[in-house]
């Protein structure tokens, strides 16, 4: 997992830093965490957002932990939605979580960063943002469930101990 | 468990905010780490970037070129007269033992790309500590201020844009009059005394603008494009051996749109300027509103105002050009005009900046 998003970390910082969509920034560690809540539940998916988010956070000027907490939430809330939606391993469902997961997290991000003191946060363009990095994620949820399911599912074993304790 | 995660990450963020020298260390030890990762995407990404752009954009780029260069052609005429203004202010400033932009050092900096985050006007540029940058140092196109670094790691550092909603800078607004046809005279009748300096202690540091706008003879203001002198090398030396040319006592031009009758050079007022986030231009608020604001208009000149005491010590020295305003809007009672302001520098397309070393006690 520790390769795989610090692969993704590197394409978020020069990729996506670069290469925006309707003048705003994909947000490809918001998805890794989403596909993450999607594919190992809720409190593995919220661990594995919490380590993205902790990365994130760790290239940028914003406060640590803000993405770390945003991208933790993020990922529970949708697993949770998911875990009780019965129909199960649709394709829709993966992409309709990504959209609205995305479009939720990027609220809560301006919500949490206006808390601690951010300014102009909360504006009339985080309405095309949200949508936009949910249009995004959606499209990469679909092969980032698959990666994801690669990544932790082979580790999953290993988060047991940690996560069966609390 | 998500307890546990949301605890965790509030108690971060708090320890982040007051400052914590673990969690800076953590941050160098990721740059650490992710610079050299970086470095191989941009190596990647940059071929097929440039190809993409190649085929998209080379109309907009030939078309772009050909005014660059009609413009460029009417600044170089203009260089010189501005090169003789700049050096006469900057000579009477360090005279009157003012501060004077040419005594702080400067390092240039290419700009690495834009910080991935659209919550933040940041980009990262390719110096830091071991430069001798700080946080804190304001940061410089040709043009004028483009912000201040807010994190300042080994060998990168991050620059908070002066459009980001968190940037205020201390700034003044020069009200400058209709230009005259006129020679200026030799010696102003208004303004500090000044006695201008026939030789010079040392080298010059000829400093070369490098922007300006071609000042139109139609035009009822002067020119709304101020030029940052650009020393191409740090000063090595002592400020007094880095003195600008010999300072004259009259303008040898006579150009229209560039002469200014000191006569009427109009009292300076004060306030704070604050971006506002990528959708709108900064504004800049008067500290309190004078009969003089009346006087100001649209395509005054706005640069820093340096100054300030204690804990409202301005982080960038005085005379850096910001912008011109665009916009004015009056408000009643004692607010003061709420100003609009177009930044100098083009923030969207920035390649070579400059850090200007310097720090608010330190000087």
């Amino acid at each position: 997992m520790v390769l795989v998003g610090l692969v993704a970390l590197t394409i978020q910082t020069t990729f996506c830093a670069t290469h925006r969509i309707d003048d705003v920034t994909p947000n490809l560690m918001l998805a890794m965490a989403i596909s993450s809540g999607i594919v190992a539940g809720p409190e593995a998916g919220a661990l594995a957002g919490f380590f993205f988010g902790m990365a994130y956070d760790l290239t940028l000027a914003t406060p640590l932990g803000l993405s770390a907490l945003t991208f933790a939430v993020c990922a529970f809330v949708v697993a949770v939605i998911k875990d009780s939606i019965t129909v199960d391993q649709a394709w829709w469902l993966t992409v309709l979580l990504g959209f609205a997961g995305s479009a939720f997290g990027i609220w809560i991000y301006a919500i949490v960063g206006t808390m601690t003191g951010r300014h102009g946060w909360i504006q009339r363009g985080l309405i095309k943002q949200s949508i936009v990095v949910g249009v995004v994620n959606m499209v990469l949820g679909l092969l980032l469930t698959k990666l994801q399911t690669w990544t932790l599912c082979a580790q999953r074993d290993k988060f047991k101990p940690i996560i069966q304790p609390l | 468990m998500i307890l546990l995660i949301i605890l965790t990450s509030i108690l971060l963020i708090t320890l982040d905010e007051r400052g914590n020298a673990a969690i800076d260390g953590v941050r160098r030890a990721s740059a650490a780490v992710m610079s050299p990762l970086q470095d191989v995407g941009r190596a990647v990404v940059r071929p097929i970037d440039n190809a993409w752009n190649g085929i998209k954009h080379y109309d907009d780029l030939r078309k772009e070129n050909q005014q660059l260069r009609l413009e460029n052609e009417q600044d170089r005429g203009n260089a010189a007269a501005y090169l003789s203004i700049l050096n006469d202010y900057q000579a009477l400033l360090k005279d009157n033992r003012l501060p004077w932009l040419n005594q702080y050092t400067r390092i240039a900096a290419q700009v690495l790309g834009p910080v991935s985050n659209d919550f933040q006007q940041a980009i990262e540029i390719n110096q830091g500590r071991t430069h001798g940058i700080s946080e804190g140092m304001p940061v410089v196109c040709g043009a004028g201020l483009v912000g201040k670094v807010t994190k300042a790691y080994d060998d990168t550092s991050v620059v908070l844009l002066l459009t980001d909603a968190n940037y205020t800078v201390s700034a003044k607004v020069s009200a400058v009059p209709a230009a005259s046809a006129t020679t200026v005279s030799p010696t102003p009748s208004t303004g500090p005394d000044v006695s201008a300096p026939t030789a010079t202690t040392g080298a010059p540091s000829t400093p070369v603008p490098t922007t300006g706008s071609a000042p139109s003879t139609t035009r009822a203001r002067g020119p709304t494009r101020p030029v940052v002198p650009d020393t191409t090398t740090p000063a090595t030396t002592s400020p007094e051996t880095t003195a600008p040319g010999p300072a004259t006592s009259t303008l040898p031009f006579t150009s229209p749109a560039t002469t200014i009758d000191p006569a009427q050079l109009q009292d300076i007022e004060q306030g704070g300027l604050q971006g506002n986030g990528r959708s709108a231009l900064p504004t800049l608020d008067f500290i309190s509103a004078d009969k003089a604001a009346a006087s100001i208009s649209v395509g005054d000149v706005v640069s820093t105002s340096g100054g300030g005491t204690g804990n409202g010590l301005s982080l960038a020295p005085p005379g850096l050009p910001i912008g011109t305003i665009t916009k004015k809007v009056d408000r009643p009672g004692v607010s003061g005009p709420h100003l609009e302001v177009t930044p100098s520098c083009d923030l969207a397309h920035l390649s070579l900046l400059r850090v200007i070393l310097y720090s608010p006690t330190g000087g």
